[in-house]
């Protein structure tokens, strides 16, 4: 038993090197697919208009520019008015602090209710518990994204446009989500004993006590992988926002901020690529940063069944 | 009462022991805030997405005013009749399956460096946490990059020397549908790189170990042991890919801007279908018309969904 063992250990040490080395290389290249992009664009947004204008004109591209100039983010954090500033605000920063509340409020409202309907599922008996389920989860099986646009005239109806059209990004959310349900109620199945809750009971704890002392933090890897997705869904939501604030410039969230301002960019005579750059460089790094604090969760919350809803 | 009597049922055969008495459970006043709890997410249900359904149900028929739903009147089906000879809706179909297609590519380039970086290198960690930065990242402001790089001005025609629109090209208008195409490949595979990452782990490695002593090599090893290792992976993987490839709508937008007489790029090689519902719906206010799109593409997703579903629902119990 030992002999073979040894023997398969010698030869993985033989086989190795080669698999290693293209692994090495397949990944590197892969890498630079990836970022080749990012280092592009950054040394774009720092190049001034007139240099990329020039570089068109002769064919003489330079990835790294002449003269590095903050023009394009300046131009990106215009206080005027002519680039969708409010009030000396630059549309970015609005953007980006809508995003956030639009974002938080239905999240966490929507995760409460959802944890708290998975808990009802995972820990109690009630009549039509079971049916109840069953409708929850064939309501997960249909693909409503094809009805993304068409709910508009359910929301125009009820006046949930222009200047209401916020309520069409926060309110829907709140009520929580047929598969944040599903997941987290097959979490707390399997990773809450009944016994924990019982001895809690017997020690004369509420049913919501129970809720938000013990299930809440005890489903934290759960709970944190739902709240990252959404997170990430909410902050690169572009869809509903340019179908629900569009009219209405103080609401727009920061993807619309940014469409916008790139397309004031290329409808000017040089284009102000630079612009278009930076706006996007400082629109990606909030996000980039926090994945990169806690990329920990988002691959666990992947594996674990949590993303892509 | 039809639904507490079947439940009943259910739980009598269950448990054998005094069916009589349980017939007879008294109402407990925690089932109030059980109904209550579960009801919350269903109420959502039905009034943000099931209602707006049977809203658009009622607009495939009828004709309105500004997408006013008090002046909505039967039309007699001239909605259902502009669907004949809409070359638009035609060619919109087709530049949604190309993108579909991106996101198979993109499957296949995540199985491929998933299988490298199972190889275990050293950095193998980095490089997982590099791969899945594009995912993350806002589908706008990424097409925002690509669209710099094909720009006029940018970097690929310095490349190739040339002097080509790709975003905007005349003569070969499907270079914009291959810069969208591109977009994508460089976003997707993120997810699926982690995926089949944690599939492989799951992989016993004493398969792998008897191969060796039969002598198989690298390759063999990934085509007999690892690729049906993951076969149910990839299946959930694809059906993902495919919805999500219907529903190509922000990389389009960004990358072709409707024209003022209403092309997404030149002979519309940008529109995608969803794409043509917003344009057609929310911008030009034809709600019928845009409703018989949205069905359309339901029906088209529906089986699938429930596949991949059902596929996500056995994945989580599994864990």
């Amino acid at each position: 038993m030992e002999n073979t063992e040894k023997i398969s250990s010698a030869e993985k040490r033989k086989s190795i090197p080669v698999a290693k080395i293209l692994a090495y290389v397949v990944q590197i290249v892969y890498t630079v697919f990836l970022f080749l992009p990012f280092l592009i664009v950054l040394c774009t947004a720092f190049k001034t208009d007139a240099e990329i204008v020039e570089m068109g004109k002769t064919n003489g591209y330079t990835l790294f520019p002449k003269t590095w100039s903050l023009e394009g983010f300046q131009m990106a954090m215009s206080t005027s008015s002519e680039y969708n500033a409010i009030n000396g605000v630059p549309s970015l920063i609005i953007g980006f602090f809508n995003s956030l509340w639009q974002t938080l409020i239905p999240l966490v409202g929507g995760l409460l209710v959802s944890a708290f309907a998975a808990f009802m599922y995972s820990k109690y008996r009630f009549p039509g518990r079971k049916t109840l389920f069953m409708i929850t989860v064939t309501t997960m099986m249909l693909p409503l994204g094809a009805f993304g646009f068409v709910s508009y005239l359910f929301y125009a109806s009820i006046g949930w446009v222009g200047s209401k059209g916020v309520l069409a990004i926060l309110i829907p959310g709140m009520f929580g989500g047929a598969g944040t349900v599903f997941f987290l109620r097959s979490y707390f199945d399997s990773a809450i004993s009944n016994e924990i809750l019982e001895a809690a009971k017997i020690d004369g704890a509420s049913d919501f006590k129970i809720f938000f002392m013990m299930i809440l933090p005890l489903a934290k890897p759960a709970i944190i992988s739902q709240f990252l997705f959404g997170f990430v869904g909410g902050y690169n939501n572009y869809a509903s926002a340019l179908m629900y604030l569009y009219r209405d410039k103080s609401m727009w969230n920061l993807q619309l901020a940014l469409s916008e301002l790139v397309k004031i960019g290329s409808q000017s005579e040089g284009g102000y690529v630079n612009m278009q750059c930076a706006a996007s460089i400082m629109a990606l790094l909030p996000l980039v940063a926090l994945y990169v604090g806690v990329q920990k969760y988002f691959i666990e919350g992947i594996t674990i069944g949590g993303g892509k809803e | 009462m039809e639904e507490k009597t079947a439940v009943l049922q259910t739980e009598q055969s269950r448990s054998s022991v005094k069916p009589p008495e349980k017939k007879k459970r008294k109402f407990r006043k925690s089932w109030i805030m059980c109904w209550i709890g579960v009801a919350i997410p269903l109420i959502g249900f039905v009034v943000f997405n099931a209602y707006p359904i049977v809203v658009s149900l009622q607009a495939m028929f009828s004709s309105m005013k500004f997408g006013k739903l008090d002046t909505m009147k039967w039309n007699n089906f001239a909605n259902f009749k502009m669907l004949i000879g809409d070359t638009k809706l035609l060619s919109a179909i087709k530049v949604t399956l190309i993108l579909a297609a991106a996101q198979f590519f993109s499957l296949g380039i995540a199985l491929m460096i998933a299988a490298f970086l199972s190889q275990n290198v050293k950095g193998t960690r980095i490089f997982q946490t590099l791969y899945f930065v594009p995912y993350i990242c806002s589908t706008v402001a990424v097409s925002i990059m690509w669209g710099n790089v094909f720009d006029l001005n940018g970097v690929l025609n310095a490349i190739f020397g040339t002097h080509i629109q790709w975003l905007n090209n005349l003569e070969n208008p499907s270079t914009l549908t291959w810069a969208i195409f591109t977009t994508i490949i460089w976003q997707a595979p993120g997810y699926g790189i982690v995926m089949y990452c944690s599939a492989f782990k799951a992989i016993s490695p004493s398969l792998y170990e008897a191969a060796e002593l039969d002598g198989a090599n690298a390759w063999h090893k990934f085509r007999y042991i690892t690729l049906p290792g993951v076969s149910s992976i990839t299946f959930f993987l694809i059906l993902a890919g495919f919805m999500a490839g219907l529903l190509t709508f922000d990389a389009a937008t960004v990358l072709a801007p409707m024209t003022w007489d209403n092309f997404a790029g030149p002979e519309d090689a940008g529109l995608t279908i969803m794409y043509y519902i917003y344009n057609t719906g929310v911008k030009n206010g034809e709600m019928g018309y845009a409703s018989i799109l949205s069905w359309l593409l339901f029906i088209i997703m529906v089986i699938p969904s429930v596949f991949l579903v059902k596929k996500r629902l056995v994945a989580m119990e599994d864990n």
